[in-house]
């Protein structure tokens, strides 16, 4: 099928209203705020909020949080550590994918515009439904998979095969939070994400699969030898560009290929 | 009893219309967009070979067509885009097995791609025609005269 690049109808994002916060401060930013409401019919829009930043901390998740706080109270996000731990607060700030905990306010020029994950259906504002990415991510089945009898304490592995997982520099695959940035900054997820898995999840498939203590390999490389499931990846790199925990996404699934290679040789 | 009010349809999020796309995506797409350029152009060039293979009248109309400048250095744009495609075909190539598959490095190579083309380019058109040499040539013949004078 055709990838559609524009918007359906009921997602065309409308202008909106206009709250000024930041009357006679010297120090205030615009912030341009994605809202959709599942109560009414009306499409989406674009709010605009003037912030006195000397009232909000540094981050643009405070500056959220500020609105919410005490300008409009029905603003609706997802944020939990504000620390960059929890993934909760994945959204697009200034045309990029990142986490709005760890994105500072000063680092946007201009007017801090501010959307839901791309191309996912929208629960409410800000919020995307990953209903879907969170089924992907169980088809690869990321939980330890063994045959041999469990021995009677753990199961061990040397320093140098947890760095497979951890990295030398604790940005190895293990260390993916599952905030979605990567997958919804791709074009191929984009288009194909019925049936494409997206960075994230090949990510964690490459997790288990240089795994030294799974026993399931060459099942989860049958599992994941599809056109669509893998082979949709064409390294636009878009996920280890937005990747807020500086993750490499798109060497993980340039491993998986060389893995498939290797076992058709 | 209440009424259970349905939830209208979900929007979908804005993907195209926000992204500022990076430099790699950007790459990206103009390799998608110059190999679809240059398969159109190798059939229009196809036709022409066989068209200037008909007789002679057919010949000299395409060469007078060939040395219109805007022509000519549309085909010079179109040697540039042939050596971008390939520079990109090679770096996709690297990436592939494992090479270079880090954001640095992509933009890097990238940038590599794009300066590798521009001399292979300039280098060709060296040869080709001389018309670089020829130019500086032009540009330097009073001087090579003084020098034939001091001899």
């Amino acid at each position: 099928m055709m990838a559609k690049f524009t918007l359906p109808k009921n997602s065309k994002v409308k202008k909106g209203q206009k709250f000024d916060a930041a009357e006679g401060a010297s120090n205030k930013k615009k912030f341009k705020v994605y809202r959709w409401d599942p109560e009414n019919e009306d499409n989406p829009r674009l709010d605009e909020y003037d912030i006195n930043l000397d009232e909000c901390g540094p981050m643009v998740l405070d500056a959220i949080i500020h609105i919410k706080d005490k300008v409009d109270s029905t603003l609706t996000f997802r944020r939990s550590c504000r620390e960059g731990i929890c993934g909760s607060c994945a959204m697009n700030i200034d045309g990029r994918n990142t986490l709005a905990c760890l994105k500072p306010i000063n680092e946007v020029k201009g007017d801090v515009k501010i959307t839901p994950l791309p191309h996912m259906p929208v629960v409410k504002d800000l919020v995307p439904d990953l209903t879907h990415a969170y089924a992907q991510y169980e088809s690869v089945e990321p939980w330890m998979k063994t045959d041999s009898p469990a021995p009677t304490k753990e199961r061990l592995q040397s320093p140098e095969d947890a760095e497979k997982l951890n990295g030398d520099d604790g940005k190895g695959p293990a260390a993916c939070i599952l905030c979605f940035c990567c997958s919804t900054s791709c074009p191929s997820y984009w288009w194909n994400s019925d049936k494409f898995l997206g960075p994230a999840i090949l990510l964690n498939a490459w997790r288990w699969l240089t795994d030294t203590r799974d026993e399931a390999k060459g099942e989860r490389l049958d599992q994941l030898e599809d056109p669509f499931k893998l082979y949709r990846c064409h390294t636009i790199m878009n996920c280890t560009n937005a990747c807020p925990k500086d993750l490499n996404p798109a060497k993980s699934i340039g491993e998986i290929k060389k893995l498939l290679v290797e076992r058709h040789t | 009893m209440s009424e259970v009010k349905s939830t209208p349809e979900r929007p979908l999020s804005p993907h195209l219309q926000v992204y500022r796309l990076p430099y790699n995506a950007l790459m990206s797409i103009s390799g998608r967009g110059v190999g679809i350029i240059l398969s159109v152009v190798l059939m229009v060039l196809l036709g022409g070979f066989i068209y200037v293979a008909q007789n002679a009248e057919n010949y000299d109309q395409v060469m007078a067509l060939l040395k219109l400048p805007y022509v000519s250095w549309g085909l010079w744009g179109l040697v540039f885009l042939t050596f971008f495609y390939l520079g990109n075909g090679i770096r996709h190539v690297l990436w592939d097995i494992g090479i270079g598959l880090n954001q640095k490095a992509g933009i890097a190579s990238g940038n590599i791609v794009l300066l590798l083309a521009t001399i292979l380019t300039l280098v060709l058109w060296q040869f080709s025609c001389g018309c670089w040499s020829a130019q500086v040539r032009d540009q330097d013949a009073p001087v090579q005269e003084e020098v034939e004078n001091v001899r």
